[in-house]
């Protein structure tokens, strides 16, 4: 991950304050400011586009709108929260935005091969609890990803996200918080309900 | 603590939120309930393939097509740009253009009743003047002042072509037009009747019993006898004469239209308009025959040209002067019958020394 928000706080300071430099210029229509703030948090965000989304060249297509939609909200960063949080804020809601554009158009969902419809679905996660797989783990840690990456997406969004950002990006409960506008007993409570429902999805593969 | 409890709880252990008695409730459950224990392992599984997820970085150059986007403007300054910049030589060019789809547009408006009947009519058109003296000569029953009238030669006794004939069509009579009519003698311009009945491309006599032309109804106060002669309304007019043809069928409604042309010079305007008429095939009916009389210093007469020279004529009278009513619509068919007065432009007022 680019940069991880709840890191090592002294880290942290640095690079908001590098943050902090890089955005005073980008906001005056510095082209190679935006251009550093991309590269420095545009893996985390393609991430979130990506996991939410399901889909490459849509993730990317998100991904650049969130960019360009902070871009031009730049001047209204009030610096009160660190950059990260305010353009996880975006970058969620604009994910959350689309996903609910496309639950009103519903189009054909595409799943790849590995998605099993009925069957046997075999002991998939079995790599997870065994590093140590035989010759092909490289091929089976692929479907597994595949596998989750696709149940993730059978969730609601609402539970989606709060899976993406704790478990995926790594964030704190009080980062997933102000992020998503929510009470700290409602994230605690989304997010064990989030968590419980994949593993009831992620049963018949066991 | 029960199952329920237990699995409540397995986020807050997972995440090291649970400590104390809570923890230790929670830890000795899992010893001892194995169900709990495999929930509890399902659950990690859950999370650690969550983790295994990672990162997914976008395609190689990702970051300038980004900024490309953001440095580009939007698309209504884009759109500016392209119609206005260079705005020296863009700006005349549209300009220019502009005009030139204007002249464009009313030429096409002025032209398009002739265009509309040419649409409309595919075959070939019989010129009506031609086959006029026949038929003229083949209505018998026409009186000789209306004869004359048609003939073009001026008669005295006819009274002028009273406005209220024109029925409910007065309300399509622009309004500056109307505004002129209330202080002067109006024209009219009457569409004949459907081209296969037009009694004015080609008059025909109407068989026995058959009902009275309407076009004749509006014209004869000059065919009374002398002594009853007086204006007569055209609607009055028609009565009568439906009440002699009976059984008359309701007659088919006239569409007209009034023009009036104000002119420094009554005489040569009228002289103009009767060579212009005379050129284009038409003739005058002169007077115009209709119920109120014409005041002094106006010309009153109605002029039945074919509908294709109806632009021309707007042409020529608007040369001539100031014209009023020409917005009405020219009838679809062979000819149109107008009824014009011409008056004097009122001279202007002497300066006060």
């Amino acid at each position: 991950m680019a940069e991880e928000p709840s890191a090592d706080p002294q880290a942290q300071a640095v690079r908001q304050d590098d943050d902090l430099v890089a955005i005073e210029r980008a906001s005056t229509g510095d082209g190679d400011a935006f251009e550093m703030l991309v590269r420095k948090h545009q893996t985390w965000v393609f991430t979130l586009a990506y996991r939410m989304l399901g889909d490459h060249a849509e993730a990317e297509e998100m991904a650049q709108e969130i960019f360009l939609k902070a871009f031009r909200a730049l001047k209204r960063f009030e610096r009160k929260s660190r950059f990260s949080t305010w353009l996880y804020s975006i970058a969620t809601n604009h994910c959350l935005n689309q996903l609910e554009s496309r639950r009103r158009r519903p189009r054909v969902q595409e799943l790849n091969g590995s998605a099993r419809k009925g069957g046997n679905p075999g002991p998939l996660l079995d790599q997870v609890a065994d590093p140590t797989a035989g010759a092909d783990q490289a091929l089976e840690r692929a479907d597994l990803q595949r596998l989750v990456q696709e149940q993730l997406l059978t969730l609601t969004p609402e539970h989606r996200s709060i899976l993406v950002l704790r478990d995926i990006q790594g964030l704190t409960y009080e980062e997933i918080g102000e992020i998503l506008r929510l009470e700290p007993g409602t994230v605690r409570s989304r997010l064990h309900r989030a968590r419980m429902e994949l593993k009831e999805r992620l049963q018949p593969y066991r | 603590m029960n199952c329920y409890d237990a699995s409540a709880r397995f986020s807050e252990l997972r995440d090291g939120r649970l400590s104390g008695v809570g923890r230790t409730e929670l830890e000795g459950h899992l010893a001892i309930c194995p169900a709990c224990r495999r929930e509890w392992a399902h659950f990690q599984e859950t999370i650690e393939a969550l983790h295994g997820l990672g990162a997914v970085e976008p395609r190689p150059g990702f970051a300038a097509r980004v900024r490309e986007q953001a440095e580009r403007p939007p698309w209504h300054r884009r759109l500016v740009r392209r119609l206005f910049v260079p705005w020296q030589v863009k700006l005349p060019l549209e300009a220019g253009a502009l005009v030139l789809l204007a002249i464009g547009t009313v030429l096409i408006y002025q032209r398009s009743p002739e265009m509309r009947q040419v649409v409309e009519r595919p075959g070939p058109q019989q010129p009506a003047v031609p086959v006029e003296p026949e038929r003229r000569d083949a209505a018998p029953d026409l009186t000789p002042a209306y004869k004359k009238a048609r003939e073009g030669k001026p008669s005295q006794q006819v009274g002028p072509l009273k406005r209220g004939a024109s029925g409910s069509r007065a309300d399509e009579v622009a309004p500056q037009a109307k505004a002129d009519l209330d202080t002067s003698v109006g024209a009219v311009v009457r569409k004949p009747p459907p081209p296969e009945k037009s009694p004015l491309a080609a008059p025909s006599p109407p068989p026995a019993g058959a009902p009275a032309d309407r076009r004749e109804t509006i014209l004869p106060s000059s065919s009374l006898p002398q002594s009853e002669a007086r204006p007569v309304a055209p609607r009055e007019a028609e009565e009568s004469t439906q009440a002699l043809s009976a059984p008359a069928p309701p007659p088919a409604p006239q569409p007209f239209r009034i023009m009036t042309l104000r002119t420094r010079d009554v005489a040569v305007a009228e002289e103009r308009v009767r060579e212009w008429v005379q050129q284009a095939g038409g003739r005058l009916l002169d007077p115009s025959p209709a119920g109120e009389p014409i005041p002094s210093g106006q010309r009153a007469f109605s002029v039945v040209i074919p509908t294709q020279a109806v632009a021309r004529f707007d042409a020529l009278l608007a040369e001539l002067g100031q014209l009023f009513g020409k917005e009405q619509e020219v009838p679809r068919s062979n000819e149109a019958l107008i009824s014009l007065t011409i008056s004097p432009k009122s001279p202007p007022p002497a300066k006060s020394e």
